[in-house]
């Protein structure tokens, strides 16, 4: 941890000390928890790439670039701190999952878990054995069983080997008769080879994708079974996909009379210009992609998989119980949260979040960290890179109300962050 | 927002498809040309790409075209079945596209093209905005238009396979000029066509020869009522000294008059940009001493005019004009508009502000060799009169063995300085390469320059686009904003495209 997070970490924990107290996670271990991982990671990559054992040696070939390529990606992040050192929550997400695996007799020492800084809403399974969650995860959690279910479904995915397995299943697609002679009749076509090409490739992956669905089902429900072992409440299983269908939908909006109570003084107004966003001259937005992908989702929907799992829920259950340990972790986890968008230099996202949080609230961590990222939003402004820590406007994906903060934050000058700065610090 | 999903590791998207390299190397497209979308102002609404995406049979192709907005989100994409000439003499590389904006649809010119030859077999189609909708190919010949027309490209039947000009113009809709005699050797004229291409009127602009020639005539402006083209006479398959204004009624098609420059025995004209206010046209631009062929003469190049008409009358209301010699107080030029150690001065922009004043903007080069260099920003008075000017010291580029015209130093894109933006409220921005001037090494020293013009001030940005793991190339982008494309120098790094707010 360099000094200046430290003493971000310190400015935030102190003045938040008057009100009820914030503990962010402790960072303090990161450099030697970031060099044992490290260690950690290399020698058991070592291990596996020496025992890789695939039938010729063109596949072998391939799976190694595919391994080898994750592990470089995988090592990556530890390097860049992706992952959090803090010994409470790490200790705790290890205890959970030894939970899981102990109640279904799984053996323990293949597994490990790791909690990256990530805000989206997600967790994987690396296939090694490690379980990685997602922080964001948390903000959206409501009870420790939620998250018990989540590992039940990562644990699925290493206990029914499904990395392993479509690794070789796509190398063995790769090196098959069928691809190599359908790609040389493709190249011999005179006319329409694009279309020849797209319609096999599409083919290909509409089967690849077919797989993959099918392998969520899988481990949804062998998940539920190994959730089951753990007596915990099995409505949570559904009401965690339920979760996860709405996350991708904003809660709560920024408008102009909000700028206009949260940045104004008695002195100081916002230009009503700085909210005008340029109409397009675009009155439909209709891109197909030449793959649909609708049609080439990953994952089922949510509802399907509630469905499914509904079947199971019919008299058993358990009553929701969340440990001291989660309770501590989620009391903090929108402030945690935040301040790892901060950290990890997305400062436009963290002030639009942090200004949604902070409306209504006044409350001193919200304005501290609004303090800290009108700081770097203005150090960036002048520097030209902007761009680089706030989102662009986008009429598609965007939210009405994110298009007018990135237009706000464009549109203000150095001077006016000055004054905003002033006001929050 | 992303879509956030829940579950195993995705670590196979990207191979299914890198992977097979092969397979997808048969289905990619090629980019055969992109243009941008601009708006009257000037501002950029979005972009337009063209890709190949298959052979379909001899000389025919399927495209891709693929819409962006402003903001770089993708609009809309579609295929298209276009020719593309093939032979044993000349061979089309790609086709070309050129973009207007027009009545809330974008008029398509597209043309074969071919490295060694330039662009040919012009022809056309539309993208309505309002439904995304793609129109056939269409184009203008012998007076009539034809939709999705058969064409038989062969080089003898050259004329018959491509289109005479079609304009789009804004509050109007498209406005084909008859180029030549018809068939039956008649008039030449315009037609205005409605959006299913049905006549709206037609308007004869010549009948017979005048004594200055045949007329030519190039879209200028257009207003809800009037339509305003300049015209370069020819005779005898050359262009004569002899440059005029054509003014027509936009509901009804009336030639309402011909406006010829004064003094043209001794000057030639040239029309930078032009302003309609209500009924009056307000012409800018720059003359020099007569040439043979009535084009600009750089090395005789007098200085500046500022002429309004009553778009009614054609009757003068004013004309004005400002002579280099004005500026040599403050700057190191001569009559002929050449400034000390830096070459002639091209006038890339004229723009005219509320208030009656004018921003030209300059650049200082030599035609031989080709060498560009200072770029001058003025502020000419209500009177049109030089107020002030700042100018823009930056690299000298020289291309030694060179030798053209100003206006071929324009096409080619040879000049530093690249466009401007209306900010609206006597607000604009101004872009150019800017490289160090004292430089050895030019792709060392990459940066970029803006000049803004703002309270009446001109004010100079310089932005360096050298970094140590990357190559940045800065340009023009939407209403206030620059797109910065950056290279890295990493292997397995994606190139990153941003679109950067200018502060000044």
């Amino acid at each position: 941890m360099n000094f200046f997070n430290f003493f971000l970490l310190f400015l935030l924990t102190f003045n938040c000390y008057a009100q009820d107290k914030i503990k962010l996670l402790d960072t303090l271990n990161s450099n030697f928890f970031k060099v044992e991982l490290l260690k950690f990671y290399k020698e058991k990559y070592n291990v596996f790439n020496s025992n890789l054992n695939i039938n010729t040696s063109g596949q072998t070939k391939l799976s190694k670039t595919i391994y080898l390529e994750y592990q470089e990606e995988f090592l990556e992040k530890i390097k860049s701190d992706n992952f959090i050192s803090d010994k409470s929550i790490n200790d705790y997400a290890q205890n959970l999952l030894l939970e899981i695996l102990e109640k279904n007799k799984l053996n323990k020492k293949d597994y490990k878990i790791l909690i990256s800084k990530d805000p989206e809403i997600n967790a994987y399974n690396s296939g090694d054995g490690t379980i990685v969650v997602n922080f964001g995860l948390f903000t959206i959690l409501d009870s420790e069983d939620e998250l018990v279910f989540v590992l039940c479904h990562e644990v699925s995915h290493q206990e029914l080997q499904h990395v392993k397995k479509e690794v070789e299943s796509f190398v063995n697609l790769q090196t098959s008769e069928e691809i190599v002679n359908k790609t040389k009749e493709i190249k011999k076509l005179k006319y329409n080879r694009s279309r020849a090409a797209n319609t096999f490739l599409l083919k290909l992956n509409y089967k690849n994708y077919f797989h993959r669905r099918k392998k969520e089902i899988e481990a949804d429900s062998l998940g539920f079974y190994f959730y089951l072992k753990t007596n915990r409440d099995l409505k949570k299983s559904t009401t965690l996909l339920e979760k996860l269908n709405e996350s991708n939908k904003e809660k709560n909006s920024l408008t102009v009379q909000d700028y206009k109570v949260l940045f104004e003084t008695g002195a100081y107004k916002l230009k009503n210009k700085y909210f005008e966003i340029e109409k397009s001259i675009f009155n439909k937005y209709d891109y197909k992609p030449a793959y649909q992908i609708d049609s080439l989702k990953t994952h089922p929907d949510c509802s399907t998989r509630i469905k499914k799992i509904e079947k199971f829920i019919k008299n058993q259950n358990f009553r929701s119980a969340s440990s001291e340990g989660f309770l501590e972790i989620k009391k903090n986890a929108d402030y945690q949260n935040l301040y790892n968008l901060y950290l990890s230099g997305e400062f436009g996202i963290c002030l639009y979040e942090t200004l949604k949080k902070y409306k209504g609230s006044n409350d001193l961590f919200y304005e501290n960290l609004i303090f800290l990222t009108l700081v770097d939003i203005k150090k960036a402004k002048e520097n030209q890179t902007l761009s680089r820590c706030v989102p662009q406007v986008d009429y598609v994906y965007n939210s009405e109300s994110l298009n007018r903060f990135i237009t706000l934050m464009n549109n203000l000058k150095s001077s006016d962050l000055e004054i905003l700065i002033q006001k929050f610090k | 927002m992303k879509k956030i999903v829940l579950g195993v590791l995705l670590i196979f998207t990207q191979f299914v498809v890198a992977q097979m390299v092969e397979l997808s190397k048969l289905s990619s497209g090629k980019l055969y040309d992109s243009d941008v979308i601009k708006d009257e102002k000037n501002n950029i609404k979005g972009y337009f790409l063209l890709f190949e995406s298959d052979k379909i049979q001899k000389e025919t192709y399927i495209l891709e075209y693929v819409v962006l907005d402003e903001n770089l989100t993708k609009v809309t994409n579609g295929y298209i079945e276009e020719m593309k000439y093939s032979s044993l003499l000349l061979k089309a590389d790609k086709i070309t596209v050129d973009l207007t904006l027009y009545n809330d649809k974008l008029l398509i010119e597209l043309n074969d093209y071919a490295n060694e030859g330039g662009k040919f077999y012009r022809r056309y189609r539309t993208l309505d905005l309002s439904n995304n909708k793609m129109s056939d190919i269409f184009i203008f010949r012998n007076g009539k238009v034809e939709i999705k027309p058969e064409f038989d490209r062969k080089l003898k039947n050259y004329n018959d396979n491509q289109t005479d000009e079609i304009v789009g113009v804004n509050g109007v809709g498209l406005i084909a000029v008859k180029e030549g005699k018809d068939d039956a050797g008649k008039d030449k004229y315009l037609v205005c066509l409605d959006d299913n291409f049905s006549k709206k009127w037609k308007t004869t602009y010549e009948v017979a020869k005048n004594n200055y020639g045949f007329k030519n005539l190039e879209f200028l402006n257009s207003s809800n009522n009037f339509i305003v083209f300049s015209n370069h006479y020819t005779k005898g398959g050359y262009y004569k000294p002899v440059n005029s204004i054509v003014a027509f009624d936009a509901i009804t098609g009336k030639l309402n008059f011909e406006f010829l420059f004064s003094n043209q025995d001794k000057y030639t004209h040239k029309v930078v940009d032009s302003y309609i206010n209500n009924e009056e046209l307000t012409l800018l631009g720059n003359y020099s001493k007569k040439s043979d062929y009535g084009f600009i003469n750089d090395e005789e190049n007098l200085g500046l005019f500022k002429i309004i008409l009553n778009l009614k009358t054609g009757k003068i209301l004013e004309e004005k004009f400002l002579n280099w010699t004005e500026l040599s107080s403050k700057i190191e030029i001569n009559k002929y508009g050449e400034i000390k150690k830096e070459g002639f001065v091209f006038v890339h922009e004229l723009l005219q502000l509320s208030n009656g004043k004018t921003i030209a903007v300059c650049e200082a080069f030599k035609g031989s060799p080709v060498t560009t260099n200072n770029i001058y920003f003025l502020e000419i008075s209500e009177k049109f009169s030089f107020n002030k000017f700042l100018v823009a010291e930056k690299f000298r580029n020289k291309f030694p063995g060179t030798s053209a015209f100003s206006s071929d130093i324009k096409e080619f894109g040879a000049f530093d300085y690249m466009d401007f933006q209306d900010l609206d409220d006597d607000e604009f921005l101004f872009y150019f390469r800017d490289n160090e001037k004292k430089s050895k090494n030019r792709n060392q020293n990459t940066k970029f320059g803006i000049v803004s013009y703002s309270n009446e001030e001109f004010n100079k940005k310089q932005l360096n686009l050298k970094t140590d793991i990357s190559t940045i190339f800065a340009y023009p982008a939407k209403k206030g904003y620059i797109m910065l494309i950056e290279f890295f120098d990493a292997k397995n790094k994606p190139s990153q495209i941003r679109l950067e707010k200018v502060n000044m």
